[in-house]
């Protein structure tokens, strides 16, 4: 079988192409709908957070997060679906890991505020989106870094705003990074 | 040295394995996924399955989603091993023209 230079070339650029077309379409069937959907129950919470009774802080995150929850399985069968994975089993371990530690964390470190609850578990949300970036994503790890250090000065800083910042700030970041992945990738 | 392999040459054949290559190695893929992906026809890309198949390249898993049937499409180690090959024979044709034109200058 005799093939030329120039054919050569021609073939290792498809299968660059196809890699590249391939890999964006799996990355963009998944993370930015999820960052656009938790910044969205983000941006709610937060925002609802500031205005409400902080005895009622848990009426305002349960459903919200239960909502986030149920459409994130929906969305995760809709994507795996089409492309099946042993990833997407890590991934789901991952999130329970991050859960269940950021849960026992809570409970040895007995937060005195919603602020300080928040700032807690948003740091280990962010701490899962810096992992997922460094094994998969670039984008993911520097959101999770930047939404950490906002939540960080904001809380030290401007305590009394931080619901509200973080409305901005944590839900806003992580929605255009979303809209942002959906729009470069397209 | 590596050999080109004919078979995974044909450029619908290459897309699809570098497709398959592409993902984690136990990721599967929808059909239909795959279809949209490389923008080829049902029965174009079920044709180029079918042969990649019978070499032992691709594995074809049917199942049911939603009681729905779906064919999902898998890399063989033998396949992932051809493919590497034959990249890597592609890339040794590229890399020795360059050498000989270097020498022609």
């Amino acid at each position: 079988m005799d093939v030329s230079q120039q054919e050569a070339k021609e073939s290792l650029q498809a299968i660059q192409d196809v890699a590249v077309h391939m890999r964006r379409n799996v990355a963009r069937s998944g993370s930015p709908y999820f960052m656009v959907l938790w910044g969205a129950v983000w941006f709610l919470g937060f925002l609802t957070s500031h205005f409400v009774d902080a005895n009622y802080l848990g009426w305002v995150w349960m459903p919200l997060v239960a909502l986030g929850t149920v459409s994130s399985a929906y969305l995760g069968y809709r994507f795996r679906s089409k492309v099946r994975s042993q990833i997407d089993i890590r991934f789901t371990y991952l999130w329970l890991a991050i859960m269940t530690y950021s849960a026992i964390w809570m409970w040895l470190a007995q937060p005195r505020t919603g602020a300080q609850a928040s700032v807690l578990i948003t740091c280990f949300i962010m701490f899962a989106y810096v992992i997922i970036g460094l094994w998969m994503e670039r984008i993911a790890a520097w959101v999770g870094l930047i939404v950490t250090a906002f939540a960080i000065l904001v809380y030290a800083l401007i305590p009394e705003y931080y619901f509200l910042s973080m409305s901005f700030l944590g839900g806003g970041t992580l929605m255009l990074s979303g809209f942002y992945i959906l729009r470069k990738w397209k | 040295m590596a050999i080109l392999n004919e078979l995974i040459h044909q450029p619908v054949r290459l897309r699809i394995m570098a497709a398959l290559v592409s993902v984690d190695d136990d990721s599967q893929l929808e059909f239909t996924y795959l279809r949209d992906l490389l923008e080829l026809t049902d029965g174009n890309l079920g044709a180029h399955l079918r042969k990649l198949e019978e070499a032992g390249y691709v594995q074809l898993v049917k199942t049911f989603v939603a009681r729905k049937p779906r064919t999902y499409v898998v890399i063989t180690s033998q396949g992932q091993r051809a493919f590497g090959e034959h990249v890597a024979a592609l890339e040794a044709i590229v890399h020795t023209g360059e050498i000989q034109e270097k020498g022609d200058e």
